[in-house]
């Protein structure tokens, strides 16, 4: 029973030789001419660009590498495609040209590793980060706030908390409540308003990157389409306790625990915005 | 209408590639529409708007499911997450069959989204009949293999690509999609005659054809899935269906989509090219 095993794992180390070269040399930022230069080509097939038609021979038109370099091209097109799709605020922000070097960069960085295009970018907020870019704060936020809505528009769908259900709770029963937010709401806070220059941007206002400000976000979907609403410090507080699990008694204690917030807000705004809210279908049914 | 393939599956009649530009007009007009043919991915791993809208379609269509991403030419364990997703997918839009492409994704967990080409040699071969059949013991049904565009050729190919996929597909007893433009791309490509690549089609294994537009760009032709379908590229698809009968057609039309109306009307000139029996029962 051992031999065919072998001969199929010395059948996968075959094929699987020239896959890792084809994917080192169309991936390399460089392009495969240089790739062809790397250790990890030559670890595989030690071809010279001149030699590259020993194994890629050429069409009557094009060389070996012409035709490989088809792939090469189409592969980091595609990616950057996805990208402009998924952050088309940080494109603006960024202007075209220092977006797709960022893309670039980001296509090395992270490759793709899910067969759903639209998990390609979740490292995009991170990887910004780490640019040298005297607004590279600002623009972290700013597509951490793209990537927010890319995960609403996917999340699993949930029942919503309506209105009447909300109705129905008798008082008593609200300290011990524990509300839970649906897949597709996400409670954000930034250091810079992202929300006010996103919406600037989206309706074609003329956007400077701003200055530091702290503020607060919601993004969730309802009727199927992504919406971002701002959130003040207060309402940003008390969801983020209720995200994190907490009963909505034990959501308040923390909240009236924190010095910055509005004790005075918090309570009066409590009930206007838990109808806001469920008229929003941000809580998941409690049935 | 009457099988023509080992399975018996049904001729499904001439479809449309279901793109998120047309659902407005299809959920306002629900067009008369023989089937839909689902890109996979775009249902997998999403809650969203795009499989509550398939979900609609799926109560009053015919679907077939059709990926790009199962990678079975490829070398990294087979993804059984993935596999599992597809076929609750399947299950929950009834579909028909689905399928994927002869290619390979990427390795060491990298996905590059896009069908690259493997050598048609026999290691190659024999890797490809056992992940084929792995897959389809899991799907427990046939796995559709589609002929992908290539542009380029490896040296160590020991076969043409006709008869590496003949043999594929009578080895793991896999059903295959004739891709025309595909084949009519590729052997613009590489220099073979189209009609020749025809002689070896294991015609009772082919349950579906899809036709589609690309760019010439003289030197080389790229499966755009762009513009209408080029007339040499339908006369391909006449004389296929001379040759294999009349099979499930469907177009694709991936960029610059025009509306729903001028895409199925695209795709229905293919009644033309039926053989004279198949036009008049259509």
């Amino acid at each position: 029973m051992s031999a065919p095993r072998e001969s199929a794992a010395a059948v996968q180390r075959e094929v699987a030789q020239l896959q890792r070269w084809m994917q080192h040399v169309c991936t390399h930022p460089r392009g495969v001419a240089h790739a062809l230069t790397t250790a990890e080509s030559k670890a595989e097939y030690d071809v010279t660009v001149d030699q590259l038609e020993r194994l890629v021979p050429p069409s009557k038109a094009l060389s070996g590498l012409d035709r490989i370099s088809i792939y090469a091209e189409m592969y980091v097109l595609r990616l950057l495609d996805v990208l402009r799709e998924d952050f088309p605020v940080l494109l603006h922000a960024l202007g075209p040209q220092r977006f797709e070097e960022l893309a670039r960069a980001y296509v090395v960085a992270h490759p793709s590793r899910h067969y759903n295009l639209n998990q390609f970018g979740r490292h995009m907020s991170a990887f910004v980060a780490t640019r040298d870019d005297k607004h590279a704060a600002f623009l972290a936020e700013l597509a951490q706030l793209e990537r927010a809505a890319t995960e609403s528009f996917d999340a699993e769908r949930a029942d919503a908390l309506g209105r009447a259900e909300l109705e129905a709770l008798r008082p008593e029963q609200w300290p011990a409540l524990a509300l839970r937010l649906v897949p597709s709401a996400r409670v954000l806070a930034f250091r810079h308003p992202v929300n006010r220059y996103y919406v600037d941007v989206r309706e074609g206002r003329k956007a400077r990157i701003p200055k530091v400000g702290a503020s607060w976000t919601l993004v969730y979907r309802k009727d199927w389409i992504v919406w971002r609403a701002q959130l003040s410090r207060e309402q940003h507080a008390l969801l983020e306790a209720l995200a994190s699990g907490a009963t909505l008694g034990r959501a308040l204690e923390k909240c009236a625990a924190r010095t910055e917030l509005d004790a005075a807000k918090l309570q009066q705004g409590l009930a206007a915005w838990f109808r806001e809210w469920s008229a929003e279908g941000i809580f998941r049914s409690l049935g | 209408m009457t099988a023509t393939n080992r399975w018996n599956l049904p001729d499904l009649g001439i479809g449309v590639a279901l793109r998120s530009k047309h659902y407005p007009h299809i959920l306002a007009k629900w067009p008369e529409v023989a089937f839909f043919e689902v890109l996979s991915e775009n249902y997998m791993t999403t809650g969203g708007r795009p499989l509550w809208i398939l979900d609609q379609i799926a109560e009053r269509y015919r679907i077939v499911l059709h990926g790009v991403s199962m990678g079975i030419g490829g070398t990294d364990p087979i993804d059984f997450e993935y596999l599992r997703e597809l076929k609750a997918l399947a299950a929950r839009t009834k579909a028909v069959w689905m399928g994927d492409h002869v290619c390979w994704t990427g390795i060491a967990g990298q996905n590059n989204h896009d069908l690259w080409p493997v050598a048609y040699d026999e290691p190659t071969l024999k890797h490809l009949v056992e992940r084929v059949r792995i897959v389809q013991d899991f799907l427990e049904r046939p796995l559709v293999l589609e002929n992908a565009s290539t542009y380029l050729e490896f040296a160590q190919s020991s076969m043409p690509e006709e008869v590496f996929i003949r043999r594929l597909a009578d080895e793991s007893d896999c059903a295959l999609l004739l891709d025309v433009n595909n084949i009519y791309v590729s052997s613009r490509n590489h220099g073979f005659d189209a009609r020749a690549y025809l002689d070896h089609v294991p015609w009772e294994r082919v349950v579906q054809v899809h036709m589609a537009g690309h760019t010439d760009h003289g030197t080389h032709c790229i499966d755009t899935h762009m513009g209408e379908v080029r007339q040499e590229v339908w006369e391909l698809y006449a004389e296929a269906m001379r040759r294999g009968g009349a099979k499930p057609t469907l177009l694709e039309w991936d960029q610059d989509i025009p509306d729903f109306e001028t895409t199925h009307a695209e795709a229905l000139k293919a009644q033309l090219y039926l053989p004279r029996a198949a036009k008049a029962a259509s």
